[in-house]
């Protein structure tokens, strides 16, 4: 046999000195018949030092409270082996150390019984043992203590893991939920786009968000934006999707705040505005009244103070008209035939006191200007005339040119309006007929200007568009309708 | 009516008015007492003329198109150390907390709310009212 071909002597040397553990051949007195090298290494002890001596001689004495003493006399006593034990000690020098431990009973010659002490230092197999539970602690513990819902499904879309927050959200547990699918909680019917993403998991992309409504227990539903991602194992298979989702219930509170705030100082300073526009003409009446009031001498000075009082007046109830016809806007009942190019030189004539120097006004009448009727009513046309020159005016502060135009295509007057000031910015040509939208930042005419325009144009039938190009200028380009054909008994 | 015969009117006001009617009835009641009235209708053009000419006193609108009224105050008061300057806004009251601090740091020496009494400008003007005439 190949057993008698070996030299026992040798292949025991061997195989003391090849196995990675600390190994004691110890008899029945516990006295020390052999070592390996391991056992040397680790014990920082010298062969001849420990041959011969007692088990309690050559470990420290912290060791011997251990019941490894007794183990080894029951294992030599009983001849049945002890598997894997577990102690702790420290050599000298050496920090403390985790070892694994079994005893082999073993015959000596002449009838003597002895055992045989292996001895595995796991310390370092402990630690990292320790070191991934610690990991799977944390990582758990932050999947439960992120703000975000945590969810994570199979391939088919059943929820595996639900967190903390995703509890929090919506009442449910992770037990209630647990193999439910995740496309049952979301509401409908955007329930079918996730049922979608699950038939099409190889498209899920990871850096998009969704944002899907979820049914709580409590019947409410709550916006949440989520994010998908697909978990794969080595080879790429797709293992599950995690599917990440941030609660937009504070955050949709607090848009709502901002643009509750936002509205209201809008609106304070649209009042401002309006205090300012009212306020002006009351003080040109009052101040020409008290003129009146024994101050005034010649009889020209009188009308002019007469016509002062009558014409703020009226000012100020076209600025109390215009309001009202913002706040009730509503069809034009009682309309007339308003002639175009008067009501143009009227508008001007009001707005022009606003014109900055160097601003030079150019006309582009058709030669029938003259005979140009609109089907309206007049002070509100104006109004919306007056604005738009304004506005005109105010995007040309150290002047430029507004040009007023006038045609007629077909049942429609058309009147443009030009300046050659900084012109719109593409992002606000959508908002600038917003009641409150306005970029100036001091209160005066806040953007109810465009608004009103608007509105009074609307009520005529008519519509206003805007073309603005940077640098150039800006354009608004009213539609208003032709005044109807009226017979001889109507003109009367 | 004694303002008509006091003796202590400034020969030259200026008034600061975007509103042209506003400027015309500043004009006659002032032209009235015997200044010499110049009315202007931005900041631009307050500044040009308060570099050219020394107005003892002036009427300045708190909102002008081309810069806010205090603003234009700063900028006048740099240019005329000693002139008056009395506010009139239909913007603010007398008791708003910028119109309050502007009168306590003297940035101006008076302040009316539109609608005013005529008086108050009389009375701004001869100095009768020590320039803190309140309506």
């Amino acid at each position: 046999m190949f057993l008698a071909t070996l030299d026992y002597e040798s292949f025991f040397h061997a195989v003391m000195a090849t196995i990675p553990s600390s190994i004691l051949i110890l008899d029945e007195r516990l006295a020390v018949l052999s070592v390996n090298n391991n056992f040397l290494e680790k014990s920082r002890g010298v062969l001849s030092l420990t041959l011969g001596r007692r088990l309690h001689e050559i470990f420290p004495a912290a060791f011997q409270d251990t019941a490894l003493d007794h183990q080894i006399r029951d294992v030599i006593a009983t001849g049945r082996t002890l598997h894997r034990q577990r102690m702790t000690y420290r050599a000298p020098g050496v920090s403390l150390r985790t070892y694994s431990y079994s005893i082999c009973p073993l015959q000596l010659q002449r009838g003597r019984r002895g055992a045989i002490l292996v001895m595995d230092d796991v310390t370092d197999l402990l630690q990292l043992g320790e070191e991934v539970r610690r990991m799977q602690l944390h990582l758990a513990s932050v999947v439960e203590s992120a703000g975000d819902l945590i969810v994570s499904t199979d391939p088919q879309g059943a929820i595996m893991t639900w967190n903390t927050a995703a509890e929090k959200s919506t009442g449910y547990t992770h037990v209630e939920v647990r193999n439910s699918k995740l496309a049952d909680h979301i509401e409908e019917p955007q329930n079918q786009d996730v049922e979608a993403c699950y038939r099409g998991i190889a498209e899920i992309d990871d850096r998009r968000s969704v944002e899907w409504p979820m049914r709580c227990r409590n019947g409410e539903s709550i916006p949440v934006s989520w994010r998908l991602s697909r978990m794969t194992d080595d080879t790429g298979k797709v293992t599950g999707v995690v599917v990440v989702g941030r609660n937009l219930v504070e955050q949709r509170a607090m848009e709502a705040q901002i643009h509750q705030g936002e509205k209201l100082a809008a609106l304070g300073m649209v009042i401002g505005g309006i205090a300012h526009e009212i306020r002006n003409p009351l003080g040109v009446s009052s101040a020409a009244a008290q003129l009146m009031k024994g101050r005034i001498a010649t009889p020209i000075l009188l009308g002019e103070c007469i016509d002062k009082v009558i014409g703020g007046i009226d000012r100020a109830s076209l600025v109390v008209e215009s309001l009202l016809r913002f706040a009730r806007p509503g069809p034009i009942s009682e309309t007339t035939k308003v002639n175009v190019l008067d009501m143009l030189k009227n508008a001007l004539m009001f707005a022009s006191g606003e014109a900055a120097a160097g601003t030079a006004i150019e006309w582009k009448l058709p030669f029938i200007a003259d005979s140009l009727y609109a089907e309206g009513v007049q002070n509100l046309l104006e109004l919306v005339i007056i604005n738009f020159v304004l506005n005109a005016f105010q995007a040309m502060p150290s002047g430029g040119r507004l040009t007023i135009a006038v045609r007629r295509e077909g049942a429609e007057i058309i009147i443009e309006i030009s300046d050659t000031g900084p012109g719109i910015p593409e992002a606000h040509v959508s908002k600038i007929f917003d009641p409150f939208f306005t970029t100036r930042s001091d209160s005066r005419r806040s953007g109810l200007g465009l608004s009103v325009s608007h509105s009074i144009v609307r009520q005529h039938g008519g519509s206003v568009t805007v073309r603005s190009s940077p640098h150039e200028g800006t354009t608004f380009i009213v539609h208003i309708p032709v005044a109807r054909d009226r017979d001889m008994h109507a003109e009367e | 009516m004694t303002a008509f015969v006091t003796p202590t009117v400034p020969e030259k006001v200026l008034v600061v008015d975007d509103d042209q009617d506003m400027c015309w009835i500043l004009e006659v009641a002032l032209t009235g007492l015997g200044c010499a009235v110049t009315t202007v209708c931005s900041a631009q053009e307050a500044i040009a003329s308060v570099a050219l000419h020394a107005f003892p006193i002036a009427f300045v609108d708190a909102r002008l198109p081309d810069m806010d009224g205090l603003r234009l105050i700063e900028e006048l008061h740099s240019l005329r150390p000693a002139m008056r300057i009395i506010m009139i806004s239909g913007y603010y009251f007398e008791d708003d907390i910028r119109i309050l601090e502007a009168v306590q740091a003297s940035a101006i020496d008076g302040f009316l709310a539109k609608p005013f009494q005529i008086d108050a400008i009389v009375a701004a003007v001869t100095g009768t009212s020590n320039g803190k005439h309140r309506p």
